[in-house]
């Protein structure tokens, strides 16, 4: 309680140092909002380009119905796999013929089918990976009834370099932030203490113990990330309310189908407190009282 | 108490105690002396241990705090008020804060040190000043309000470093009083002071230092 006093107290004092810390981690922290939005949206998209993905088994003609209800087993024994679904001969002319409507003239002398039946497969959400993929197809192209297994590499390699990149850069990026916004409550608070040297060395002579003296600086670090965070959220509501919601951000045609989900929105502020927090450990942590 | 054997204390080119030895018994009053730069202030930092000497063995309490683990030392320290020769009031704290922060080192609630805080301050005479910044204080008034934080804890030792310094006679007097009474309660004083006025009629010990020896033992 004496604690969160003379930290207010101490707070009050030093208002333009304080000021200028809040202000440095809001606006770190307000960058850091932006960089996980962004992180978050292009892992969102990425996971929906994953799910477009499929893989086609070209089936010969000649197989069995209990070739084919065995083939549908050993596919679903893949733990990637997520569904699989059956086209026949007839149902793949269908789709043909579909999609063909206005050269309907190329099937008039089609002399039978000459598709094959095939299955599809999609896989789980997570659980494509390139190599994975890879190795269920040649396994499959091996396996009774099997003609051909087609899947878009290219595609596919595609996909995990978006999400890999983007979650390297985008982890990379949040450390950095984070580091930076750590460092400015840590620099913070061992300036405040250099300036209370001779009031810490009186707490000592008068017996206080390292946490008695700390405490203070501890509650006021965490104070000044808190009110970081804040100012972060309340700039974050400000730009992506009024800003971005309100007329600008349909007209921008990426932003209508961005995300901004509410937890990110108030993360600052936990995150704020935390960093504070810790920045202020550090910073004292090696103190000899 | 306090016990000091062949106790040396070098600053890095002033030698301020070549071997120091004495022994305050529990309960005891009694004096240092001696000219200005004479080892007293350093004698008695050496006992809250906010300077370790180069040589000889220090025992406060019946506890060896030369080689005393540095965790300890708070605990220490919490067993001895001390009135600084510089003060050491903080700034920006009321004089209550500053009285009542001995009593919140050592744990105590808010509730149970209020009355305790301002019977100290009515003891010095600084009731009225309770609510005041230290700054605002003349000398006099600021020493007492670093002897009422010095006692108000009821410490077991008592060290006292020039406390009579910016005092006129009578307050000097007062403050001497003071002392004595805590003394009498049980608390072992050790006081350390070039005013002989001090100590004259006492009937105390008063050891005089002189180039970083104790010269002469005499009684008051
Ligand atoms: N921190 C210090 N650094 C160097 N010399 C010091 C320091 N403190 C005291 N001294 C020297 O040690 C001697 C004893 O000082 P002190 O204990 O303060 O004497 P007194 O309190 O009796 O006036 C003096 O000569 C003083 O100059
Ligand atoms: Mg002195």
């Amino acid at each position: 309680m004496s604690g969160l006093r003379s930290a207010l107290a101490g707070i009050w004092k030093e208002k333009w140092i304080n000021l200028l810390s809040v202000l440095s981690m809001g606006v770190g922290l307000f960058i850091l909002l932006v960089a996980l939005f962004a992180v978050y949206n292009l892992n969102y998209f990425a996971s929906k380009l994953q799910d477009r993905f499929s893989m086609t088994v070209y089936l010969d003609d000649g197989i069995s119905q209990q070739g084919l209800a065995s083939l549908e087993t050993a596919i679903k024994a893949s733990q990637a796999v997520g569904t699989i679904s059956y086209i026949s001969k007839a149902a793949a002319l269908q789709e043909l013929k579909k999609d063909m409507k206005d050269s309907a003239y190329l099937f008039e002398g089609l002399d039978g089918n000459p598709l094959p039946a095939s299955i599809e497969v999609r896989f789980k959400r997570g659980s494509l990976k390139s190599e994975a993929v890879q190795g269920l197809a040649s396994q499959i192209k091996e396996m009774q009834g099997v003609q051909d297994v087609e899947y878009g590499a290219k595609f596919l390699e595609g996909i995990e370099r978006i999400i890999t990149g983007a979650r390297s850069a985008g982890v990379a990026f949040l450390a950095a932030l984070l580091a930076g916004v750590l460092f400015v409550c840590y620099s913070t608070v061992k300036i405040l203490f250099y300036r209370r040297k001779d009031e810490v060395e009186t707490l000592g002579l008068l017996g206080a113990g390292g946490w008695f003296i700390r405490a203070p600086f501890l509650v006021e670090g965490a104070l000044l990330g808190l009110a970081g965070g804040l100012l972060a959220c309340l700039a974050a509501y400000g730009v992506f309310g009024g800003f971005f919601l309100g007329g600008f951000a349909s007209s921008v045609p990426v932003l209508r189908y961005m995300l901004f989900p509410s937890v990110i929105f108030f993360m600052p502020v936990p995150a704020g407190l935390f960093i504070g927090f810790t920045g202020a450990l550090i910073a004292l942590g090696r103190i000899k009282i | 108490m306090v016990r000091f054997e062949n106790v040396i204390k070098q600053y890095e080119n002033q030698q301020a105690l070549t071997g120091v030895t004495f022994q305050a018994i529990r309960g005891e009053l009694l004096f240092f002396t001696g000219a200005s730069g004479a080892g007293k202030s350093t004698l008695l930092k050496l006992i809250y241990r906010a300077i370790e000497p180069d040589g000889g063995s220090i025992w406060v309490n019946g506890i060896d705090t030369v080689s005393m683990r540095a965790g300890h030392v708070p605990g220490l320290r919490r067993t001895i008020g001390v009135v600084f020769q510089d003060f050491r009031l903080l700034s920006g704290r009321t004089i209550y804060d500053n009285v009542a922060l001995a009593l919140r080192i050592r744990g105590m609630a808010e509730r149970a040190l209020k009355t305790q805080v301002m019977e100290v301050l009515k003891m010095v005479g600084l009731r009225h000043k309770s609510d005041c910044w230290p700054e605002t204080l003349s000398g006099g008034e600021q020493q007492r309000a670093v002897i009422a934080r010095a006692i108000v804890a009821e410490p077991v030792l008592l060290l006292a470093d020039e406390p009579t310094g910016n005092l006129d006679p009578d307050t000097a007097a007062g403050v001497m009083r003071i002392f004595k009474d805590i003394n009498s309660r049980g608390t072992t004083v050790i006081i350390a002071t070039h005013n002989r006025d001090l100590y004259t009629g006492t009937g105390r010990k008063v050891l005089k230092l002189a180039d970083g020896k104790i010269e002469t033992e005499t009684t008051g």
